[in-house]
């Protein structure tokens, strides 16, 4: 599951007795190769200057074990704002997806509007095929944009951002009277957070990039976007 | 489960409210279709009626390929076209992919065959006579084709509404050279297509009353048309 609010209220309520986060990946703000980018020099003066500081993800001990969905930095609002502002493409998913769910977070609003905002309503795949088309730019998870890059123009954009995280959880359900199923339930539980699955996770790889991250890892040596500032 | 008294009610509803997604569907459905037929057809009737007039030579083989081209499958068409119109394609510079424009490229590619045929075995199948007296008072191809256009024109009104009903129910240029782009490039059928698969089968059941409204004004439009040109 990745719904962190609804996840802590499900447990909460009694329906779970336990929830640990067992890994993380992230979304990227793609678009077109810097070359095409008009006028994206702009974008990164606006930016550079503006939260270097804050726009850095806070992993530290105290933030372990609440990953829920961070406030955009002002880096990456900054970065929207600027695109809605000029009228730069923008393909949206507008299919109500997880990914969706998050880009309307992004925004802050249900449905941004001005004539460069296009919705395709389907997959991930359909979409970034438009945008990249199109000359466009989107957000899209991780995984999807590895599998598919060496067909397409797109690069990373931004790729550090806390808003720009997607924890995953799992949740141990309530027993619901069969004892077997529910040992089976903790035996999963157990494996998902155990050393052999965290090995699994760390050596997920699509096309030559993480797929996935453990809760208490960093990005390195992920993808980074062209206006995530210097390395660190 | 109340499939279609939900599908009708919802139709009724999206038309008398105005739901935007709904309407621009429809408009854009029928001016792209119109547009594709004034293309197909002003290229089509031309040459199919030619070809049944005058019988040039190569001419039966060109007839053998527009009716292969009539039973082509819109997804082929959809692909071929976004294989010229993408990027990597001869005809990136001219940026249509996902725009109307290139559904009625595609809409017209299909109209295209279906007028050239229907118009062709219409001119073919013409009285020899009434060739014979357009020639003998000294007319040249040009007025022989214009009195076959106004013998066959019957095929014509025939071949518009065929036309119309492929071009308005197509879905497989829609997706692939509009891309089904909400309040842009979504046509009816992908509306649909699209409304299905997220689960929403009341409205897309009413995008598809819609859709069999449209195709019925336009054969009770062509059905009247042929009635009064008998008289």
């Amino acid at each position: 599951v990745h719904a962190r609010a609804a996840e802590d209220a499900f447990v909460a309520k009694g329906h779970g007795l336990e929830r640990k986060d067992v890994w993380w990946n992230r979304f990227l703000l793609v678009g077109p190769p810097a070359a095409d980018a008009r006028d994206e020099s702009a974008l990164w003066a606006l930016t550079v200057g503006e939260g270097m500081e804050r726009a850095r993800p806070v992993i530290g001990s105290e933030e372990r074990g609440d990953r829920s969905v961070a406030a955009p930095s002002p880096r990456l609002r900054g970065v929207l704002r600027f695109l809605a502002a000029h009228g730069w493409l923008f393909v949206s998913r507008g299919d109500r997806s997880g990914t969706h769910q998050r880009e309307l977070e992004l925004w802050g609003t249900d449905r941004p509007s001005w004539p460069g905002y296009l919705e395709t309503g389907q997959g991930m795949g359909p979409t970034l095929t438009i945008a990249d088309e199109k000359g466009a730019y989107t957000l899209t998870d991780e995984g999807t944009y590895l599998r598919m890059r060496r067909g397409l123009r797109l690069e990373p954009v931004l790729a550090e951002d806390p808003a720009l995280r997607n924890p995953y959880g799992a949740i141990l359900v309530k027993p619901s009277g069969d004892s077997a199923r529910a040992a089976a339930a903790r035996r999963l539980y157990d494996w998902l957070t155990s050393d052999a699955c965290r090995a699994l996770v760390r050596g997920l790889a699509v096309d030559g990039g993480r797929a996935f991250f453990l809760p208490d890892e960093e990005a390195t040596g992920a993808l980074r976007g062209r206006l995530d500032g210097p390395p660190r | 489960m109340d499939f279609f008294g939900e599908g009708f009610r919802e139709a009724f509803r999206l038309l008398l409210v105005g739901d935007a997604d709904t309407w621009h569907a429809i408009t854009l459905s029928i001016w792209t279709s119109l547009l594709a037929l004034a293309c197909g057809g002003a290229l089509g009737v031309p040459l199919g009626t030619w070809l049944g007039v005058a019988r040039p030579r190569g001419g039966r083989a060109l007839v053998f390929v527009l009716h292969v081209a009539m039973a082509m499958p819109t997804v082929v068409i959809g692909l071929l076209l976004y294989g010229l119109l993408s990027r990597r394609g001869p005809l990136a510079g001219l940026e249509l992919l996902y725009t109307p424009w290139a559904i009625v490229i595609g809409q017209s590619l299909l109209a295209f065959p279906i007028f050239a045929s229907l118009a062709h075995g219409a001119a073919a199948g013409l009285d020899p006579r009434v060739l014979e007296t357009a020639r003998t008072h000294g007319g040249g191809t040009a007025l022989t084709m214009r009195l076959a256009l106004g013998e066959t024109r019957p095929a014509t009104v025939a071949a518009t509404m065929l036309a119309f009903g492929r071009c308005v129910t197509e879905l497989g240029i829609a997706l692939a050279v509009g891309g089904s782009l909400r309040m842009h490039t979504r046509t009816l059928p992908t509306l649909i297509s699209l409304d299905t698969s997220r689960g929403e089968f009341g409205r897309a059941l009413a995008a598809g009353v819609i859709l069999v409204l449209l195709a019925c004004g336009a054969a009770a439009v062509a059905f009247a048309f042929l009635g009064r040109s008998r008289r």
